[in-house]
């Protein structure tokens, strides 16, 4: 979290982890090579490039739609949530690599202007099995180089939180995109099953992580009230731990009661920065901490710390008894309300 | 007191439980990326045996021919082979023929012998070359007389395979086959690269026709929507020293019923 931006804010973590992402490239860069040359010497030097950037990008975009689902799943994995964007960025220049090259091994040196080549060699769009799967790849690739230049800070502030995560949800159609260029085109030269079993194993364990992480916050989105009620029962306190909330869906939005030092605050659980949850942050240091980027905001009225600026939708809390009850109706974004203060806290 | 761990990311250092769950990540991810390389390498298709010489300038002696493509006629190990000649990029070398017989005046190129030099692409018995100098290829035009060149007749056949483009796929590109190398081999024929129609016997190519129309002429801008594609052939075959030609008996193209013989996804046919 910072005031300015910088390019990069260095930590020891994020250094672990673009290591982590640099071993990760160089081991099976030299894993490919060096596999080629002893195995396959015949393989040209262009082939093996082309190959080695398309597979890399092809598993780190796994690895990437596997992240947020077993975050879920699983809390302890935030710390590999927290630098996606690094091994999004990666995973762009290794498919740039390989789009570039085969654009210019493919297309170069012709009668016809490279990118034009793409689009007009193969014509046959109308069928399935020929398809010009070039033209796949290549859409995928203005995707993820959307993704990739708008990924840092500066574009989220301008752009606004929403319409950059729709920008980022993009990475389902750019990977739809992917596996279609991969089976209508690379698979087509292979005759082994084992490589359509790989492609298709991928696709099932991303698409079984993302039910099951959707089955688990199911239960928060049943709406606990209708639009004409003022106060709906929300939740017991004691469903409630220290420090944390509890998520319900009223009006729609998702909202966070957080129970912290005796008191009951509620604000919306979209975090302003990329729409993390902050339902299922904890305060600290007094102030609720998004689980994504540590991005804080006051639960007593929904604004972060000075001198930053972030502000989510407070909501009024009443309580009888033990039983938490919520306004519906959400407040304007950081408007103070009064924490609720319960009589045993 | 909540003990629970809570990680934030801006922050120096993270809790062991956090910690653990990276290493594991990681762990997992490049034992996976091992596994996944090495069943990549041992199951990806075998690669032709060919080569292409970049960087390696070799000088042929011979005699020029423009049948059934141009190339160069000449002895390698006792055998005469006919050497055909390509330009640089995606394109033919008939600059280069044009400037041939620019210099050779009024002789005919069975009545002179030249020198050229040019990058060598290999193919196991198959030698073609680039032009890669351009006009600069040209070394020396000596005046020498050769003996006509025999040309046998086959007959008519029917042939199934695949056109390629025989620059990349006699080593330029390795590998040049199929739908992967689809767009690079139309650019290639639709440069004036000679179409060849190679045939597989099982997993290896063994055979390899140029594909021409009925006159022995080129016939590049009709076959280029079924190149990367399995197709059958009909036409008269004629063998030229080292090479084999189907003349296809008329220009237009049609589809025909699937192939049931062959591992093809689709048939086509010259009527």
């Amino acid at each position: 979290m910072s005031v300015s931006y910088t390019s990069i804010l260095w930590n020891k973590q994020k250094k672990a982890y673009d290591i982590g992402v640099l071993i990760f490239v160089l081991s099976f860069t030299v894993l490919f090579f060096g596999g080629h040359a002893v195995l396959h010497p015949n393989a040209t030097f262009e082939t093996v490039l082309i190959r080695n950037f398309g597979l890399l990008a092809f598993l780190m975009l796994h690895l990437i739609l596997v992240i947020g689902p077993l975050t879920r799943l699983n809390p302890k994995f935030l710390i590999i949530l927290y630098n996606r964007r690094h091994l999004g960025v990666t995973m762009f220049i290794m498919a740039a690599i390989h789009g570039i090259f085969s654009i210019l091994n493919f297309h170069s040196l012709s009668n016809t202007n490279p990118l034009k080549s793409v689009f007009l060699s193969n014509l046959q769009y109308d069928s399935l099995i020929n398809f010009p799967f070039q033209v796949l790849g290549f859409f995928a690739l203005i995707l993820l180089a959307l993704m990739a230049t708008t990924s840092h800070d500066f574009w989220l502030k301008n752009l606004g939180p929403k319409v950059w995560k729709s920008l980022h949800m993009l990475v389902y159609l750019a990977y739809a995109l992917i596996i279609l260029h991969v089976v209508l085109g690379a698979l087509q030269n292979e005759t082994s099953p084992i490589l359509f079993g790989v492609v298709l194993l991928g696709f099932v364990i991303i698409a079984s992580l993302h039910v099951l992480s959707g089955l688990k916050e199911q239960p928060a989105d049943v709406a606990i009230d209708d639009a004409k009620s003022d106060f709906v029962r929300a939740c017991n306190t004691s469903e409630i731990k220290e420090n944390r909330a509890k998520i319900v869906t009223v009006s729609g939005e998702r909202v966070a009661i957080f129970k912290y030092n005796g008191k009951l605050s509620a604000v919306n659980n979209f975090c302003r920065h990329q729409g993390g949850p902050l339902g299922e942050g904890k305060i600290i240091d007094g102030c609720i901490t998004c689980p994504w980027h540590g991005y804080q905001y006051r639960p007593e009225d929904g604004q972060s710390p000075p001198p930053f600026t972030e502000k989510v939708e407070t909501y009024h809390l009443k309580l009888e008894g033990d039983q938490v009850w919520i306004d519906p109706k959400p407040l304007p974004e950081g408007t103070p309300v009064q924490p609720v203060t319960m009589n045993n806290g | 007191m909540d003990n629970e761990e809570f990680y934030i990311g801006w922050q120096e250092g993270a809790s062991i439980g956090f910690k653990k769950a990276r290493k594991w990540f990681f762990i997992s991810s490049v034992l996976l990326l091992v596994i996944f390389g090495v069943t990549y390498l041992l199951v990806e298709e075998k690669f032709v045996d060919s080569y292409f010489d970049y960087g390696n300038l070799t000088e042929i002696q011979g005699q020029v021919v423009e049948y059934p493509v141009f190339g160069i006629r000449t002895e390698r190990e006792g055998q005469v082979i006919t050497v055909p000649l390509v330009g640089f990029g995606k394109f033919d070398a008939l600059p280069v023929l044009n400037e041939l017989k620019k210099q050779s005046r009024e002789k005919k190129f069975n009545e002179i012998e030249v020198t050229l030099r040019g990058t060598l692409i290999y193919n196991k018995d198959k030698v073609w070359m680039e032009l890669t100098e351009g006009m600069e290829s040209i070394l020396l035009i000596e005046d020498r007389l050769f003996p006509p060149i025999k040309i046998e007749s086959v007959g008519s056949q029917m042939i199934s395979g695949e056109i390629v483009d025989p620059k990349c796929f006699f080593g330029v590109m390795n590998p040049a086959y199929n739908k992967i190398h689809r767009s690079c081999a139309i650019r290639c024929i639709s440069g004036g690269i000679p179409p060849v129609l190679a045939i597989r016997d099982g997993q290896e190519f063994s055979d390899y026709y140029f594909v021409t129309d009925e006159n022995g002429q080129p016939i590049n801008e009709a076959v280029q929507q079924f190149v990367g594609t399995p197709v059958k052939l009909s036409g008269t075959v004629e063998k030229v020293d080292d090479w084999k030609v189907i003349k296809v008996s008329s220009p237009f193209l049609s589809a025909v019923e699937y192939d049931y013989t062959s591992e093809m996804a689709d048939c086509l046919s010259y009527k």
